[in-house]
């Protein structure tokens, strides 16, 4: 890996709600590279936006981050005061949302939206100057008629237009990295693919690392280098993608292979049996194992830590306890 | 949008025809001799030919209406039966103490709601959201009699609480209106501007490193405002159509006090003059909230235009 941009150590962030305490993200570490491109996958509700939400701050009550630390290019996030943290946001860190449709303001020019986030972070820049290099990035973008999209209002564009918005406002101060939280969830298929492309271009181009959110495997394999499986609230695996494709070790993420839509094949679409189980009534033990196929007497019991099958490929299952026991001893 | 706005003006005719109609045959059918009412029971019967004959009382409600409303559009509501001078004029008097009482009441509640709902939306339940949120509750839901009769025995001897002569006149009438509005006001400013901070783009504001008071500045604040505008819109013609009850206890002879007078005195031409007026001030502000919201709305100012 890279010099290391991103770290989150040992994350927790909870939801204090009335019936209980929801622990969204339970203990995660991660990391990403400077120019890497890491792709975080998992069924809806296991954690991915609120890990995305506690590095940018925006975690809202009655949720809270409440332990851990996440460093940024050397910096403590979670030691910062807001309003340092806010000369980062936008600027070093952008985020683009799953909803392009709601996520742009109704009432303002889409330059405008754009233009905010650049003169926010710049504050030497004219007008002029600032609107030049908007209407700049609308077309690196690939939103055509830039010049006159610039005026226009979020209802006047369509779903992909909007969602290249969004990605020209995070684009538009040259950040160290991108979180796009599930960008083409909201688009169809071959939109989906326009947007990954520009993505893909975009981070070649500028250097930018992406952690990229989705549910789709078939999107990081597409898209990503590295990969993080996670599981109600838990890294369930981790390694590059060359690896996990290679030699699935976890049963979670073995489903999620099998789920991915196949084109070609006639068959129906696999489904994980069963259902993500409610955060607030966790099982004890592997939070999977009511769902997986080879559970043992163990996993009821216990919950298993991240074990080291090969070179950073990590999996938080015990059929893989044993392996890495002998490859210890070996 | 012109297009929008010529539509929605010219729907407003056929409209307005319509309740000149309803009211006028609803104040026909009133049991009562207009003449008997007018002149007293001993009138020598060739006077009473005689009028009834200028005032088209023998002709069919089809041909009555008809010169109504033909008189009507030239500004003529007929004579005040009781008082003996043309209706028009009388409203014509009448209302500009209506509208300085409206106007300071709406300012009022313009300038004490809008703060204070915003400042109840940003500090939600905390001691001065309960507070404000009480203050806002009891001018909505206080009758007007109460409140001005509270206030006339609180600032009695302090400020004038009867008549209409000088601006100090105006103050507790205008407390009376302006606090039941601005109780609307502040309520729907709240959580109408609760509402926008969960949207979206609120997110979207933040993750750009947008700092909290620009938030509520720049983003939220205009999308939150539209509901007030036409809120305002509505108020302010219901407060132009004057305040019937402030209006009594204040002796303020503005419009509100004009109908009641025409309904002690049956006075119909009055009456009916008057409750075309306030019916005209109604749509007239309805419209004008259309046309408002149509104006800070981009996605109804586009959509019309084309
Ligand atoms: N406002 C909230 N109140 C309570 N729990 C919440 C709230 N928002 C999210 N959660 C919890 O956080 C978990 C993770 O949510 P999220 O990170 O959005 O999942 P996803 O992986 O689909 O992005 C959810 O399963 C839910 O239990
Ligand atoms: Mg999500």
């Amino acid at each position: 890996m890279e010099e290391r941009l991103l770290q989150i150590q040992d994350l927790h962030t909870t939801f204090f709600t009335r019936e209980g305490n929801v622990h969204a993200v339970d203990g995660v570490d991660m990391e990403i590279g400077a120019g890497e491109n890491v792709g975080i996958v998992g069924e809806s509700g296991c954690g991915k936006s609120m890990t995305a939400m506690s590095v940018m701050g925006l975690v809202k009550k009655p949720g809270k981050v409440d332990g851990g630390k996440i460093l940024f290019d050397g910096m403590s996030l979670t030691d910062m005061r807001p309003k340092e943290r806010r000369k980062i946001l936008g600027n070093q860190i952008s985020m683009i949302f799953q909803e392009p449709m709601t996520s742009l303001n109704p009432v303002t020019t889409v330059g405008k939206q754009v233009k905010e986030a650049l003169c926010l972070h710049n504050k030497g820049l004219s007008q002029k100057e600032a609107r030049e290099r908007v209407v700049r990035v609308f077309e690196m973008v690939g939103i055509p008629d830039a010049a006159k999209r610039y005026g226009e209002y979020p209802h006047q564009l369509s779903g992909g237009l909007r969602q290249r918005v969004m990605i020209a406002m995070a684009m538009v101060c040259n950040p160290k990295l991108m979180i796009a939280d599930e960008p083409t969830t909201a688009l169809d298929v071959t939109i989906e693919a326009q947007i990954l492309h520009l993505m893909k271009q975009l981070q070649e181009e500028k250097g930018t690392a992406v952690m990229m959110i989705t549910h789709n495997l078939g999107v990081v394999a597409q898209f990503c280098t590295r990969l993080y499986v996670m599981y109600a609230g838990k890294v369930m695996e981790s390694g590059t993608v060359k690896e996990i494709f290679k030699n699935v070790c976890h049963p979670y993420t073995d489903g999620l292979m099998k789920s991915v839509p196949d084109m070609e094949s006639k068959e129906r679409l696999y489904n994980i049996r069963g259902m993500v189980p409610s955060m607030l009534h966790l099982p004890k033990g592997c939070r999977f194992c009511p769902r997986c196929q080879y559970s043992g007497p163990k996993c009821f019991e216990e919950e298993p830590k991240l074990y080291e099958v090969s070179p950073g490929h990590f999996v938080r299952c015990f059929l893989f306890e044993q392996q890495t026991a002998q490859e210890g001893e070996a | 949008m012109l297009k929008y706005i010529t539509k929605r003006i010219l729907v407003t005719i056929p409209v307005l025809i319509g309740v000149v109609f309803l009211i006028f045959v609803m104040l026909s059918v009133v049991p009562g001799d207009p003449l008997t009412v007018m002149m007293g029971e001993k009138v020598k019967v060739d006077v009473i030919e005689r009028l009834t004959k200028s005032m088209h009382l023998d002709d069919p409600w089809y041909v009555q209406f008809a010169w109504y409303l033909w008189n009507a559009l030239h500004g003529d509501f007929g004579t005040s039966y009781k008082l003996m001078r043309s209706v028009s004029s009388l409203i014509a008097n009448a209302f500009p103490k209506t509208l300085m009482l409206a106007v300071t009441a709406a300012a009022l509640s313009w300038v004490i709601g809008i703060p204070a709902g915003i400042i109840s939306a940003v500090k939600k339940n905390s001691l001065v959201d309960h507070l404000f949120m009480g203050f806002a509750l009891c001018g909505v839901s206080l009758p007007a009699f109460s409140v001005g009769m509270l206030l006339q025995n609180i600032f009695n001897g302090i400020l004038p609480v009867s008549g209409f002569a000088s601006p100090m006149h105006l103050i507790l009438p205008a407390l009376v209106l302006g606090w039941n509005a601005a109780g609307t006001i502040a309520r729907l400013t709240r959580s109408s501007l609760l509402e926008v901070l969960e949207d979206d783009y609120i997110r979207t504001a933040r993750a750009k490193g947008v700092a909290p008071l620009s938030m509520i500045i720049n983003h939220a604040l205009k999308n939150s405002l539209l509901p007030v505008i036409t809120m305002m819109a509505i108020q302010i013609s219901s407060l132009l159509s004057g305040a019937v009850i402030t209006e009594t206890l204040f002796s303020i002879p503005g419009i509100g006090r004009l109908a009641v007078d025409a309904i002690n005195g049956r006075d119909m031409p009055l009456l009916q003059g008057t409750v075309i007026f306030t019916t005209v001030v109604i749509i007239g502000g309805n419209l004008a909230a259309d046309i408002l919201y149509c104006v800070a709305d981009p996605r109804i100012r586009v959509e019309g235009g084309k």
